[in-house]
């Protein structure tokens, strides 16, 4: 949630400058000017957007360093006025709208619409002025042509009602020329009158006068008679004579009228000639002091018209008789009227419609004419009855802008001028009135008018609901726009008078007392307020809002209503979340990552960013390192080879492992440390930074080192190892066979000795214990042999089909003498097994080692039993005894080798400790178990498991 | 079961165990030829022809498995058997003597009855 501060008292319209690139491309797409003034002591420009080189024709930067270019440019008429304006805006920290004109560089006058806001700063002081300037000189115009004829019609409808009424013809002739000259906004007009001397010359006399505000020249006995050469002007004289009017400056005129004239004070003039019956009477002198005054052909025309009617009004006086002749003068007055004239009766009946009328509303007099007023309504007509009741009252009124309605039944807008109508006795019997058709001017104004609201509208449509809301805990809507529908998923009717909820429900309830609080602030400084917050929508999402708004109050000072709008912001804040999320996420990644990272200027290779890790390994700080380049800061035999890397790097554009080295980094031990470079590019692909990871090694490859020695002295102790072993079975083989070799002589001879007949009892016995102790220490021979052979993993088995009640049996028989020497009792409970693969030899010594054990063990008288049955699966032989037992705790070393239990040793039982590791070894490698169970001095009782299935050749070939 | 009128080739350099196996054979009733190395007991068989050859297979000079090869590849002798009186029991070793063309083997010390059992079964067969 961020408040915008840095655009507080900004202002409710958000086109205006400062509020980002897309407002600055709007404003300077609009065809007006925006601005920004500063409201300081000279009031300097911020801000002007580019049009104003257009308009103006000076560009911006004039108008930000030239503080006086406006108040220069200024029409000197509207000078004073538009700066009280301004001034007093500023002052009072309101809008202000005024319209002005301006000088352009090229001199063309430039009719600007001026409206502008005051904003103001953090402390409600006004700051600034935002507005915008609209060219209006085409409006101007047109508006200045249309009232200048409109006028000047009325004051020919003035002439045309003051000359035919006929009250009084100086004061008639008089007023006409009033009428004309305010019309005009000439400052005299003069009539001056023809007259032929005898000898033909043509002299002049004026006879009237009209002065806005000099002295008087009727009287002036130099203009009573003179001549129009007189002054240098003979040129007027074909012109006037031939029906065509005179115009333009002074200056322009021969001398010695333009002495004359200009010593008057006159700039610029119009004379048009005024014709009694058909002849050449005289002629309307209309002067200004304005030399560049522009008398537009309607207004010439209107004056013609006027003059027309002097003459037709000076011919009906100089008739002698009020006759039908005067009636037809002024029936061509009327007649010869550019503006609409009509009379009507006091019952409002129309007793006069001239061809203008009919021109202008449609309808031919034949059809009107004694029917009732055609062109107002049937709503208009008690309107108009009351018009004719004050006309009858002996009252006329002056341009009345009304809309009356043509023969087709469409609308017109007419300026009208009345007066009431006077029969010969004076007596009021209806009224006559003049319409100018304004129309055009209406539609010209309506134009101009469209064009400026359709300015203010594009400005103004900025995406946003605009709303005015109550201040109260529920913000409760008086207007909202449908726009926030499409922010919050709810129609603008829900929050209208909270009738479906409140907005202030909408808002996130973390940001209400945001919202609550930035609002207070701004009605207590009496500014308008930013805010950005979350509102809940209807589709359960949040969306982030913008809201511009301003506090509006009464004049009693009462705070009315917050008008705004609100606009959604939610993924511009989604883009900066995730951004400023992705930001700390990696400000905190590269400030905790274990490896040293930092980052070089491209350009001359300065740091600009080391990370803890880095300042660790360089033993420089980031501070310290910070705008120096590593030749700053290293010796030149470390600085040198980093330098060239980095230039590799910047020119191959691709990453670089930089090589291994022990590095004396900031005085401290050696490190080493890995670096690898990579260039960062622009968007253009130009290289900008460059990022080294270095990362201190130092203790990895030192590990390394100690493992790598570590792990060759194993190898190298298990090679002595393996050797000692292979040599340790090929002693025990080479043994085996040297002693093998003896014995044979040994045995083979005392056989032979035995075999002699004639041997004495004692030599028979002598030689039968040196035939045992040589047997025992031939098996004690085998015996080692085949466990070096199993070590040595040389144990073959010579596999056939093996018959183990047969083994068993046999295995038994065999030991029954020795059994019976102890009065043992040997049992055998052996049923037939299914034959199955193995070495018969070998299991046979398996059976022969545990019964020969059994009978060691036990005791005189008593029993051994041995079993065999199977199921099918696996054999199982069990030999049991009845004699001492082994003690549990040494039951796990059973069938270690040369293990000897402490029984046996106790007892000096004769065994090499060999016989249970071959026993277990054997039926291991025909793929069984072995196991003992014993309770010491209840006896023992081993168990060997032979699968049946098993193939140990298969097995192994396998 | 005496055997009149067959030779039989005993070679061992051990001459306890040579008079030991040349007393059994003759008491069995071969004709024993004796030799105590590898070339001499070569020799003796091209020279007497002997029915069967029983030798050592440590000996000095030709090995015995080394004289069974030549026998084996000599086409005067290659019918002749030879049975390998051996100390070296372990397996490969003896498998090594059927390799190299011994018909049988009998460990040493020998059992008289083993022995005879043997020569019965080479004689028999050839």
């Amino acid at each position: 949630m961020i408040a915008d501060r840095s655009s507080h008292g900004g202002n409710s319209r958000p086109w205006l400058p400062g509020e980002g690139q897309a407002y600055r491309q709007l404003v300077e797409q609009l065809p007006l000017v925006t601005y920004m003034d500063a409201l300081d002591d000279v009031s300097s420009n911020l801000y002007t957007s580019p049009q104003v080189e257009e308009l103006l024709g000076y560009p911006v930067e004039e108008w930000l360093s030239n503080r006086e270019l406006f108040v220069e440019l200024l029409h000197p008429d509207d000078r004073e006025r538009v700066l009280e304006e301004i001034h007093r805006a500023n002052e009072d920290g309101v809008s202000r709208a005024s319209e002005y004109r301006l000088i352009a560089r090229d001199g063309r006058v430039v009719w600007l619409r001026d409206e502008s806001v005051t904003v103001r700063d953090g402390n409600g002081t006004p700051a600034y002025a935002q507005g915008f300037l609209l060219d209006i000189t085409e409006r101007k115009a047109v508006e200045e042509t249309l009232r200048g004829r409109e006028r000047i019609l009325g004051a020919v409808a003035t002439v045309a009602e003051q000359l035919l009424r006929e009250a009084s013809w100086e004061e008639a002739v008089e007023a006409s020329l009033g009428a004309l000259g305010q019309a005009t906004e000439a400052d005299r007009v003069l009539l001056f009158r023809n007259r032929l001397t005898a000898t033909g010359e043509l002299r002049i006399e004026v006879r009237h006068e009209w002065v806005a505000r000099d002295e008087p020249l009727v009287d002036d006995p130099e203009l009573r008679d003179t001549s129009l050469p007189a002054y240098g002007l003979s040129g007027w004289i074909p012109e006037l004579a031939g029906g065509r009017a005179v115009q333009g400056p002074v200056a322009g005129l021969p001398d010695p009228a333009r002495e004359v004239l200009a010593r008057r004070g006159v700039g610029s003039l119009v004379v048009v000639p005024v014709f009694v019956g058909g002849a050449w009477w005289g002629f309307l002198l209309i002067e200004d002091a304005r030399e560049a005054r522009a008398w537009v052909p309607a207004e010439v025309d209107a004056l013609r018209a006027a003059a027309g009617i002097v003459g037709a009004a000076i011919q009906r006086r100089l008739s002698e008789e009020r006759s039908r002749e005067t009636a037809g003068t002024l029936q061509a007055v009327v007649q010869a009227s550019p503006a609409a004239i009509v009379g009507f009766d006091r019952e409002g009946k129309v007793i006069l419609w001239n061809p203008a009328a009919e021109r202008t509303f449609g309808w031919a007099a034949a059809e009107v004419l004694g029917a009732f007023n055609p062109f107002v309504s049937e709503a208009q007509r008690e309107e108009f009855l009351g018009y004719v009741g004050i006309a009858l009252g002996g009252k006329g009124w002056r341009d009345v802008e009304i809309v009356r309605y043509r023969k087709d039944g469409s609308e017109i807008d007419v300026r009208v001028s009345s007066a009431p109508l006077r029969d010969g006795s004076g007596q009021v019997v209806g009224l006559v009135s003049v319409l100018a058709d304004i129309t055009e001017r209406k539609r010209a104004e309506a134009a101009a008018i469209e064009r400026e609201e359709r300015f203010r509208t594009l400005i103004e449509n900025i995406p946003g609901a605009v709303y005015r809301c109550a201040v109260d805990e529920s913000w409760t809507m008086e207007f909202l726009s449908d726009d926030i529908e499409g922010i919050t998923g709810y129609p603008a009717s829900d929050f209208l008078g909270n009738e479906a909820r409140t907005y202030a429900s909408v808002i996130h309830p973390d940001d209400r007392d945001l919202v609550d609080g930035e609002i207070a602030e701004a009605v207590a400084r009496r500014s308008d307020f930013v805010v950005e917050y979350r509102l809940l929508a209807a589709d359960g999402s949040t969306r982030w809002a913008h809201e511009k708004g301003q506090p509006v109050f009464g004049e009693d000072g009462d705070l009315l209503w917050l008008d705004g709008v609100i606009i959604d912001v939610t993924e511009r804040k989604e883009v900066e979340e995730e951004l400023s999320r992705a930001k700390a996420l990696l400000d905190s990644v590269v400030e905790s990552i274990p490896v040293g990272l930092y980052v070089k200027d491209a350009s001359d290779l300065a740091y600009v960013r080391v990370n803890p890790a880095a300042e660790e390994i360089m033993g420089f700080s980031e501070d310290e390192l910070r705008g120096r380049r590593s030749r700053d800061v290293f010796p030149p035999e470390l600085a040198e080879p980093f330098e060239e890397w980095d230039r590799e790097v910047l020119a191959g554009r691709s990453r670089v492992d930089a090589p291994e080295a022990p590095l004396a980094l900031g005085g401290g031990e050696p490190k080493i440390v890995h670096t690898t470079k990579v260039p960062i590019l622009d968007a253009a692909g130009r290289p900008a930074y460059l990022l080294g990871i270095a990362e201190d090694v130092t203790e990895r490859r030192l590990a390394e080192q100690q493992r790598e020695a570590l792990v060759a002295q194993l190898e190298e102790q298990n090679e002595q190892l393996l050797e000692l072993d292979r040599m340790k079975d090929e002693f025990v083989a080479l043994v085996s066979h040297e002693l093998r070799t003896p014995l044979t002589s040994i045995l083979g001879y005392l056989e032979l000795a035995l075999e002699e007949g004639e041997l004495s009892a004692d030599v028979q016995h002598f030689l039968d214990v040196a035939q045992r102790n040589s047997n025992r220490l031939l098996r004690l021979v085998s015996d080692l042999l085949f466990v070096a052979q199993v070590q040595a993993g040389k144990l073959n088995l010579d596999t056939g089909d093996v018959d183990l009640l047969r083994l068993v049996t046999e295995s038994a028989e065999t030991a029954l003498p020795r059994a019976a020497e102890k009065s043992v009792v040997l049992t055998v409970d052996a049923g037939e097994t299914p034959a199955f693969r193995g070495d018969s030899t070998r299991l046979g010594q398996v059976l022969d080692n545990l019964v020969s054990n059994a009978i060691k063990f036990t005791p005189d008288g008593g029993t051994i039993r041995v079993r065999l049955r199977s199921d099918g699966s696996r054999a199982v032989i069990e030999v049991e005894d009845s004699g001492l037992g082994i003690p549990e705790a040494e039951l796990p070393r059973l069938f270690e080798r040369f293990y000897r239990t402490t029984t046996v040793t106790h007892l000096a039982i004769q065994g090499t400790g060999l016989g249970l590791p071959i026993t277990k070894a054997i039926v291991e490698a025909h793929g069984g178990t072995i196991a003992v169970e014993s309770v010491e001095g209840i006896g023992a009782t081993f168990r060997v498991e032979l699968p049946l299935a098993e193939d140990p050749a298969a097995e192994a070939a396998a | 079961m005496e055997e009149r009128g067959r030779t039989i080739l005993v070679a061992d350099d051990d001459d306890d165990i040579r008079a030991l196996v040349t007393l059994r054979l003759q008491r069995f009733g071969f004709e024993v030829v004796a030799a105590a190395d590898g070339e001499q007991a070569l020799a003796l068989v091209r020279d007497r022809s002997p029915d069967l050859a029983i030798l050592d297979v440590t000996m000095p000079g030709l090995t015995g498995l080394e004289v069974t090869r030549a026998l084996r590849a000599d086409e005067a002798t290659k019918g002749i058997p030879v049975l390998l009186l051996t100390a070296r029991v372990q397996d490969a070793d003896l498998a090594a003597g059927l390799e190299a063309g011994a018909s049988g083997y009998v460990r040493k010390p020998f059992e008289p009855a083993e022995l005879r059992a043997r020569i019965e079964e080479v004689l028999g067969a050839s």
